[in-house]
C-alpha cells in the first residue's frame, strides 16, 4: 500500500536521525547475550536502537526453545539478522531458520508497537498480544521448517474439519485475519504461536501449540 | 510478518465474501467494492504462487 510505503520512508528518516550505532563494547554485550542463549545474530553493529529490545527478543526465543530445543541447536539454531531493507514487514523468515528483522521497526520500539497494535485493533493480528508478538509468529515459522509440521493437517486434526475452505472461516474470526492469508496454512501455526505464546487466551491457539508440542515429543512429523 | 498486507483487505467486510464449501474457496459478493475486487486478485495470486511452488 502507497501510504504504507510513505510511512516506512518518514520511519526511516526518523531512525537516520538518531545517528550514532552502539558502540563496539555495547555490540559485544548484545553478542554475548546471544551467543549464551545460543542464538545468532548478524548485521548488529550498525545498530542504532536500544539493545534491551534486541535481548527480550532472544528471550523470546528461549522460551519457545524450552518446547523445540532444535530451535536453538546445532545448524538449526535460529539466526537474527538485522536488515534495512525489508520495505512494510515486521520481520521475515528466510532459508528455514534465519529471522529477519526490520531494522526501522527494530531501532524505535514505539513504532514496532504502534504498528502491530494497530493491525490488533484491525483483527489482522491475535487480539492481547503485542510487539513480541511478531517474533513469536516467526519462530512459529521456523519451528515448522526445522520439525517439519504440516500447519493446515495439524489445524484439521485439532478442529475436526474436513476442508480447508471450513479451517479458514473458523480462524478468520477465531484467530486473525493474517491467519488465513496462506491456503496451505503457513501462517497458522505463526499466528497460532503468537497467541499460545503472548498468553493471549486463545483457545484455538493453545489446543494447536500443544498439538505440536506432541506431535514433536513423539518423534512425527504430521 | 507484514505488517499490512492489502490482500486481506477484502477479508474486512462479511458482505463482500462468502466461503465456497463446495469447491473449498472464496467468493466475492455483488457487494465487494472495487479496492476488495483488487485485494481479492492479490490474494488469488500469492496462492497461486504458493501453489506452484509446492
Amino acid at each position: 500500500m502507497a501510504s504504507n510505503m510513505q510511512k516506512m520512508s518518514s520511519y526511516k528518516s526518523q531512525i537516520e536521525k538518531y545517528g550514532t550505532p552502539i558502540s563496539k563494547e555495547v555490540y559485544s554485550e548484545l553478542a554475548l547475550y546471544a551467543e549464551k542463549n545460543h542464538v545468532f545474530i548478524s548485521g548488529f553493529k550498525d545498530f542504532v536502537g536500544d539493545i534491551e529490545v534486541i535481548k527480550q527478543v532472544i528471550d523470546d526465543i528461549v522460551v519457545i526453545a524450552k518446547d523445540f530445543p532444535l530451535i536453538i541447536s546445532g545448524k538449526t539454531a535460529i539466526e537474527l539478522n538485522l536488515d534495512y531493507d525489508m520495505g512494510t514487514d515486521f520481520a521475515t523468515t528466510k532459508n528455514r531458520h534465519i529471522i529477519h528483522l526490520n531494522a526501522v521497526y527494530y531501532s524505535d520500539l514505539n513504532i514496532l508497537n504502534a504498528d502491530y497494535i494497530e493491525g490488533v485493533a484491525e483483527r489482522r493480528f491475535v487480539s492481547n498480544t503485542d510487539w513480541h508478538s511478531v517474533i513469536k509468529h516467526e519462530v512459529g515459522h521456523v519451528v515448522a521448517n526445522i520439525y517439519r509440521l504440516k500447519p493446515m493437517e495439524i489445524a484439521k486434526d485439532v478442529l475436526k474439519m474436513n476442508r480447508e475452505i471450513q479451517v479458514l472461516e473458523y480462524l478468520t474470526d477465531e484467530l486473525s485475519l493474517y491467519s488465513t492469508e496462506l491456503e496451505d496454512g503457513r501462517e497458522i501455526i505463526s499466528e497460532a504461536f503468537s497467541g499460545y505464546y503472548g498468553k493471549a487466551g486463545n483457545e484455538f491457539a493453545d489446543k494447536y501449540v500443544n498439538r505440536c508440542i506432541q506431535i514433536t515429543r513423539e518423534g512425527g512429523t504430521r | 510478518m507484514k505488517s499490512y498486507s492489502e490482500a486481506m483487505y477484502w477479508k474486512t467486510n462479511k458482505k463482500w465474501y462468502k466461503a465456497n464449501y463446495e469447491t473449498n474457496s472464496y467468493e466475492l459478493t455483488k457487494l465487494a467494492p472495487p479496492r476488495a475486487i483488487d485485494s481479492f486478485r492479490l490474494y488469488l495470486k500469492e496462492n497461486k504462487k504458493l501453489e506452484a511452488t509446492k
